[in-house]
């Protein structure tokens, strides 16, 4: 399968310079798998619930990297741009599981 | 029961009201900077961890009556608090998911508005990490 076409947004950057460093790794590992399309059952890319358009890939349980996918004119295919990580909670399967 | 109902309805007004607030913010916070906008995604990822907190722990004492209720499937006023248990975990769901989703349009928004230009579009995974490394220098 072919690799993904990715690139980061200048807030994804600073966002990811805001983590602590086990979360900068734990990114860094996720975003090598989302590029390569390797490990795509561990990272979970889907579209963001609620919100057209973006869509999440998990790093940890609590954090996500977040998402748009655009079309490069020039090239003429289709880029996903990161646009922010940070920390993400499924606020509907916690209350289903009834804390 | 009916002053139960009540508050549900309150509530899913709230909501839509609150969500209402929200849309007038991001009319208002269109042209804003993206720095501002980032400051404004933090304040309100604050507030959405508050709001949490708060909630989950009134969740968790509905949660607990509600096995209770479970147990009483026969009663049918136990079903109906079963009912109105779960329509409340629906609207906090729904409640939280909305400063999520707010924040992350904020974001989005503070990309899209942001001068600066985006990284080089990788096609590998080695050539991701290395640039992420650079940053974490």
């Amino acid at each position: 399968m072919n690799p993904r076409r990715v690139q980061t947004a200048p807030t994804f950057d600073r966002a990811f310079q805001k983590l602590p460093r086990e979360l900068q790794q734990a990114t860094r590992e996720a975003i090598r798998h989302f590029v390569d399309r390797s490990h795509e059952n561990a990272i979970l890319p889907e579209r963001k619930t609620g919100l057209r358009g973006v869509w999440t890939f998990r790093v940890t349980r609590g954090i996500r990297v977040f998402y748009v996918q655009r079309r490069d004119k020039e090239a003429g295919k289709v880029s996903s741009v990161l646009f922010h990580v940070g920390q993400h909670d499924d606020y509907r399967t916690i209350l289903r599981h009834r804390p | 029961m009916a002053e139960m109902l009540s508050d549900l309805a309150r509530l899913r007004r709230e909501t839509r009201v609150q969500e209402q607030l929200f849309e007038t913010l991001l009319r208002e916070k269109s042209s804003a900077s993206t720095e501002e906008l980032e400051e404004l995604a933090d304040a309100l990822q604050t507030e959405e961890h508050r709001q949490a907190s708060l909630h989950l722990v009134g969740l968790k004492g509905i949660s607990e009556r509600l096995k209770v209720y479970r147990e009483r499937s026969d009663d049918s006023r136990a079903r109906s608090m079963v009912r109105i248990a779960e329509e409340i975990f629906d609207i906090f769901g729904s409640w939280l998911e909305l400063f999520q989703n707010t924040r992350l349009r904020i974001l989005q928004l503070a990309s899209a508005r942001d001068p600066h230009p985006l990284s080089p579009v990788f096609t590998n995974g080695n050539e991701a990490v290395a640039y992420l490394d650079r940053l974490m220098k």
